[in-house]
C-alpha cells in the first residue's frame, strides 16, 4: 500500500522539483546531511562533524575539473577517490562486529532462537485481528518516511505510541503486547516508500539503506534528484513497485525461513569474528579487486565503532561521503553563475532557515523550557 | 585527571580539522581549494568546540570513584585491542599470502587461541575457505587474490 501512496504522490511533486537549480541542489545537499546529522547522532555538533568530515573524504584523489591531487599522499590507490563499498562496509559491517567482539556476547541469548513454524502463524493472525491498527501505522509510516532524516526510529515510536493511545489495554504495553509489535513493525516497512520517493525526488536520502540506494543510482549513472522524474521517470516508478514486490516477497520468505534465520544471530562469536571478517574482506576484494582497500575497510571500521561508542552518526558521514562528488559540482557551478553569494535566492535562503531551525531546535526547545518554567514561579 | 575516550575522539577530529586546512593550502586553484578548504574550517571549529564541552564534562568525571563500570571498560578496552590485532594481522596475511592460505589460517588460528579443539577449528578453517571459494570464486567467477608472495591474481 505505501507504495501506491508513492506512486500517487508523483504527480504532486513534480512541478515542486522542477523549480530547482544548481544553488538550490547545493543547499538541498547540505539540508539533507543535517537532517541525518541532526537525527541520528548523539548532538547535533558531532553529527555535522559526522557530515563535513563525509562531504572531506569524498574529495580525496584527482580533482577532475582541475587536475589536483587532493589529500592522496601520493599514493597511487587513492587517486580515483576511496569507493563506496569498503567505507560502507568498515563503518556499518566491521565496526557492529567488533562492538559484538568488544562486548563479548553474541547479538541475542543462545537459547532464543526456538521459534516454531505455529508461532508465526499465530502472529499472521494478529496482524489481520488488528487490520486497523495495521492500515493507520502505515499511512503514518509512509508520511514520516517522505520528511528526509527522520529514518525509522521516529516512525516507529510515533505509531508505538498511538498504538499505546487507542488501545483498550493501554497499561499492558511493554509486558509483550502484540499491538506494540505490528504497529512500529507495520510503520517501518511503510516508511521505506515514502523515503525512497524523496530519495528519488530531491536526491535526499531518508536513512543509511537509503544513501546506499542513492550510491547504487550514481554507480550506474542515475542522479537522483529532480533530473530523475524527468529522465528516468518509468525506472522510478518501477522502484516503487518494487518496493511493494519486496514487501511480498520479503513476507513470504520470512514466514518461512524466520525461525532458521533467528539462530544466527546466537551463533558464538568465536565463529561469528573469523567467520564475518573472511567474507566481508573476500567480497571487498570482489567488489573492488583492489587488496589495498583491506586497509580502507580495516580504518572505517575503527572509526566507525569510535563514532557508534561516542554517538557520531555514521549514516551522516556515509551520505556526506555518497554526495560530495554533487555537492562540490552544483558548488561550483553556482559560484561560477551566479556568484559567491549564490545562497541569496529565495529557495536556498528558505532551506538554509530550515536548516538553522533543525540544528539549534534543540537549544531554542530548552531556551523556551526554561522561560516558561521561570515565568510559571510565583 | 584521566580524560575519557570521547575527549580523544574529539581531539581527533580537530586534529584531523587541521589537517585538512594546512592541506587544503596547498591546492593550486581556487576551484580545488574552496570547498575541502571551508569543510576543513568547519570540522576544525565544531571539533573545536566539542573538546571545550569534553572538558568541562572532565571534571564531572574525576569527581566520580573508580566502579566496577570502569573495570569492565577496561576489559573491553583490552579486548578490542586484541581484536583489531588479529584483523590488522588478517589482513597484513591476506596481502601477503592471499585468501588461499590466510582465510584458512587465520579461521584456524583465532579458534585455537580462543581454545577450542583441534577438530572443530580444523572443520570451521576448510568449511569457511570452501564457502569462501564456491561464493565467489565459483559462484560470482571471480578469481580469489594469490597475495603479493604467491603473484597477484
Amino acid at each position: 500500500m505505501p507504495a501506491f501512496l508513492a506512486l500517487a504522490m508523483v504527480p504532486l511533486v513534480m512541478p515542486i522539483i522542477m523549480v530547482f537549480g544548481q544553488p538550490e541542489m547545493a543547499i538541498l545537499i547540505l539540508l539533507g546531511i543535517s537532517f541525518l546529522a541532526a537525527l541520528t547522532g548523539g548532538s547535533a555538533i558531532k553529527g555535522i562533524i559526522a557530515g563535513m568530515l563525509g562531504l572531506l573524504i569524498s574529495f580525496i584523489g584527482y580533482h577532475s575539473i582541475t587536475g589536483v591531487h587532493r589529500f592522496d599522499f601520493n599514493a597511487t590507490f587513492l587517486y580515483d577517490g576511496i569507493e563506496l563499498i569498503p567505507i560502507a562496509l568498515g563503518l556499518f559491517g566491521l565496526s557492529e562486529l567488533f562492538h559484538l567482539v568488544m562486548r563479548g556476547r553474541t547479538a541475542i541469548a543462545p537459547k532464543a532462537g526456538t521459534t516454531r513454524l505455529s508461532d508465526i502463524l499465530v502472529g499472521v493472525k494478529d496482524v489481520w485481528r488488528h487490520r486497523w491498527l495495521w492500515f493507520r501505522s502505515t499511512v503514518i509510516g509512509y508520511i514520516i518516511g517522505i520528511i528526509p532524516g527522520v529514518g525509522a526510529e521516529v516512525a516507529t515510536w510515533v505509531c508505538y505510541g498511538q498504538a499505546k493511545q487507542t488501545s483498550k489495554h493501554p497499561e499492558k504495553f511493554g509486558t509483550g503486547m502484540v499491538e506494540g509489535v505490528i504497529a512500529p513493525e507495520a510503520a517501518n516497512n511503510a516508511k521505506e516508500a515514502g523515503s525512497l520517493l524523496t530519495t528519488m525526488a530531491l536526491g535526499i536520502p531518508g536513512s543509511a539503506i537509503m544513501a546506499l540506494f542513492l550510491a547504487a543510482f550514481l554507480m550506474v549513472g542515475v542522479t537522483p534528484g529532480p533530473r530523475m522524474m524527468v529522465e528516468h521517470l518509468p525506472l522510478a516508478l518501477t522502484l516503487l513497485l518494487g518496493i511493494a514486490l519486496a514487501n511480498i516477497v520479503g513476507g513470504i520468505i520470512c514466514l518461512f525461513a524466520a525461525p532458521h534465520l533467528v539462530r544466527v544471530a546466537s551463533v558464538n562469536l568465536d565463529f561469528l569474528f573469523p567467520g564475518i571478517l573472511s567474507i566481508a574482506l573476500v567480497g571487498v576484494y570482489v567488489a573492488t579487486l583492489s587488496p589495498m582497500n583491506f586497509i580502507t575497510v580495516l580504518i572505517f571500521g575503527i572509526l566507525g565503532l569510535l563514532m557508534k561508542l561516542y554517538g557520531y552518526s555514521r549514516p551522516a558521514l556515509l551520505l556526506g561521503f555518497v554526495l560530495g562528488g554533487l555537492f562540490e559540482n552544483y558548488s561550483l557551478l553556482s559560484i561560477k553563475i551566479y556568484g559567491p553569494l549564490f545562497f541569496a535566492r529565495p529557495i536556498p535562503l528558505t532551506l538554509l532557515v530550515i536548516m538553522a531551525l533543525l540544528l539549534s531546535y534543540p537549544h531554542l526547545k530548552r531556551g523556551i523550557n526554561n522561560l516558561r518554567r521561570r515565568f510559571s514561579q510565583p | 585527571m584521566k580524560l575519557k575516550g570521547s575527549f580523544w575522539v574529539a581531539l581527533f577530529f580537530l586534529a584531523l580539522g587541521l589537517f585538512g586546512i594546512i592541506q587544503s593550502l596547498t591546492f593550486r586553484y581556487w576551484e580545488s581549494m574552496v570547498l575541502p578548504l571551508g569543510i576543513s574550517i568547519i570540522i576544525f571549529i565544531l571539533a573545536a568546540v566539542q573538546v571545550v564541552r569534553e572538558l568541562r564534562r572532565r571534571g564531572e568525571a574525576a569527581a566520580a570513584k573508580a566502579t566496577a563500570e570502569d573495570s569492565g571498560a577496561k576489559a573491553e578496552t583490552r579486548r578490542l585491542g586484541l581484536i583489531f590485532g588479529w584483523a590488522a594481522g588478517f589482513c597484513l596475511a591476506i596481502y601477503l599470502f592471499g585468501f588461499y592460505i590466510a582465510i584458512p589460517t587465520f579461521a584456524f588460528a583465532y579458534l585455537k587461541w580462543r581454545r577450542r579443539g583441534w577438530l572443530v577449528a580444523v572443520i570451521f578453517a576448510v568449511g569457511l575457505l570452501v564457502f569462501s571459494y564456491a561464493v565467489f570464486a565459483i559462484g560470482l567467477k571471480v578469481p580469489l587474490y594469490k597475495g603479493l608472495i604467491f603473484g597477484a591474481h
